[in-house]
């Protein structure tokens, strides 16, 4: 009776720990949304002899390449931008993990 | 008022990232105002008082002092998990910011006086917002300073962790979590110093259904209430 008490609590406990996970993945997840995607790169021209540099953002929308033109004033922010990103989509990866994890213990049906 | 009790281990008790997290809000003054609660308080009795209490969290939960001072100490929370590699995240349901770091949720709670009124409390001098909660005002009563090789950390004393249990346990929607609370009771009964239950019972004033909730938990693990005095 007691081992079965015990499990019940523990598949629980298992239970709450998968909500956590879930609730942060989505909290994460609507973080990024918030975000701007792609990678920054830049173009070197020539132009009556002088040199340019334009950057642009690369991302993909709807299965195209889309190239998107970067004033130097929004540069900055845009890197800043890009790096958050990149640190909260590194910090999703246990919470997606735990879930996976979480769920087949459970099995849960999705 | 506060002890302090001096460990030094040539081992680290704690994870790396956990052991810098501390240390880091240890150099920045935090728990001259705030508290490490929740289960990882555990592996600090484990050195101290010989329990075995082995189940541990992804969330490291900390108690923030109500100051009623004009000017208190000022410290840039949010700065500090940032610059140690944390993502700050808005809970999409409260709004509470917590901090995460490789699976490792941080969270801040603040004691809540009367009844429910907002899910979150923005403590402007930490640059954090907290969950306010009741009862978290009786962890604060005769906290321990605990002194590493190069830190300092400050948790509840054993006592007045077990008292709050013994209250929250009852308030619980959530079997498993009062199952958790039962279990980390049972764990404290064997080191705890009936003098101090007493010192913490006569510092507050406990409404009667409170009383009543304590009854309840002592009598579901066994620990005589008299030793607290009801």
């Amino acid at each position: 009776m007691k081992v079965v008490e015990n499990d019940n609590l523990v598949r629980q406990m298992l239970r709450e720990e998968l909500k956590r996970c879930i609730n942060m993945s989505a909290s994460l997840v609507k973080m990024l949304a918030g975000l701007p995607k792609g990678s920054l790169h830049v173009r070197h021209k020539r132009y009556k002899g002088e040199k340019y540099k334009y950057h642009y953002l690369k991302y993909r929308e709807g299965g195209k390449s889309i190239s998107k033109h970067i004033s130097d004033s929004d540069l900055e922010k845009l890197s800043k931008q890009l790096a958050e990103r990149k640190k909260y989509m590194k910090e999703l990866v246990p919470y997606k993990e735990r879930i996976k994890y979480l769920e087949k213990i459970l099995s849960v049906k999705k | 008022m506060t002890s302090r009790v001096n460990i030094t281990l040539s081992k680290s008790i704690y994870p790396e990232d956990i052991e810098a997290l501390l240390k880091t809000l240890s150099k920045a003054g935090f728990f001259s105002q705030g508290l490490l609660i929740g289960s990882w308080v555990m592996p600090i009795y484990r050195e101290l008082y010989h329990i075995h209490y082995v189940l541990k969290t992804f969330d490291i939960d900390f108690a923030v002092e109500a100051i009623s001072a004009k000017n208190p100490k000022r410290v840039n929370l949010e700065k500090i998990f940032i610059d140690s590699g944390y993502v700050v995240v808005t809970d999409y349901e409260t709004g509470l910011r917590k901090f995460s770091k490789g699976g490792f949720e941080v969270e801040f709670l603040i004691h809540r006086h009367g009844g429910r009124d907002t899910p979150t409390k923005n403590i402007n001098h930490l640059d954090i917002t907290a969950t306010p909660l009741p009862f978290i005002d009786i962890l604060f009563r005769f906290p321990i300073i605990v002194s590493f090789v190069d830190y300092e950390t400050r948790v509840p004393c054993p006592e007045s962790l077990f008292i709050h249990k013994l209250i929250v346990a009852q308030r619980r929607t959530n079997n498993a979590k009062r199952g958790n609370d039962f279990d980390q009771c049972r764990i404290l009964t064997t080191i705890l110093d009936e003098q101090m239950l007493r010192k913490i019972m006569i510092s507050m004033k406990l409404g009667r259904k409170t009383q009543g909730n304590i009854i309840t938990s002592c009598t579901t693990i066994g620990f005589p209430p008299r030793l607290l005095g009801l």
